[in-house]
């Protein structure tokens, strides 16, 4: 790598959190994050930390994350790269759901609201029920137990 | 000897107040909660045992995330 592509590179990403007093405290945008994404990380640490979100401003919240079991710096740090990762896990969900809303709806409609078409299956049936009521002039449809003794 | 009050604030942007009062009933027969539903922005407790602070709040998150999500378009 030459000396000008290293001054060029782009500076490493830094997640932005804080400790202090034993928790973590991550302020998050609503531009980035919305409030739904936020709640689904936030449930699925309510089984080992203690959780706070506090709205410093209009477009700002903060969730502080108090881990139930003393951990150490390291521990803090792993605390707060798995919510960033939820957070992100969560915000695509919703993405998601948005954006197929539109398509999940259509189905159910038209499986709980439509008369329903009878099927190509149906109608053979109904066919080879027409035949075997027929007259068997060459004596070909034997019943199998009459064939078989 | 009076008793130690913590009080919480929670923001009813993030928090419903339906949910603070479900987490207050629960909570009733171990900590007396005192609600102030004075303002629109936030709901405060007032709670009698700080030891149970945390478990407090972590249940009116619970409540608002199950049962009475805040909507965006509330905010």
């Amino acid at each position: 790598m030459t000396k000008e592509a290293v001054e060029n590179a782009p500076a490493p990403f830094e997640l932005t959190y804080d400790t202090d007093a034993g928790q973590v405290s991550f302020p998050l945008h609503q531009s980035l994050f919305c409030l739904d994404a936020i709640y689904g990380a936030a449930y699925l640490f309510i089984d080992k930390c203690w959780l706070f979100l506090s709205r410093p401003n209009e477009d700002g919240i903060v969730v502080h994350l108090k881990p139930k079991e003393a951990v150490d710096q390291g521990g803090l740090d792993e605390i707060a790269g798995e919510f960033a990762n939820e957070l992100l896990n969560q915000s695509i969900r919703v993405r998601l759901s948005e954006s197929t809303r539109s398509l999940r709806e259509y189905y159910m409609s038209r499986a709980f609201f439509t008369t329903p078409v009878q099927s190509s299956i149906d109608a053979l049936l109904a066919e080879l029920d027409a035949e075997e009521l027929e007259d068997d002039e060459l004596e070909i449809s034997v019943p199998w137990e009459e064939d078989n003794g | 000897m009076a008793d130690e009050v913590t009080t919480v604030e929670f923001s009813t942007k993030v928090y419903s107040g339906a949910a603070v009062q479900a987490a207050r009933e629960a909570y009733a027969a171990i900590m007396d909660v005192a609600l102030d539903l004075s303002s629109a922005d936030k709901v405060i407790a007032r709670c009698s045992n700080p030891d149970l602070i945390d478990a407090f709040c972590n249940h009116v998150l619970f409540e608002t995330i199950q049962n009475f999500r805040v909507t965006e378009g509330t905010q």
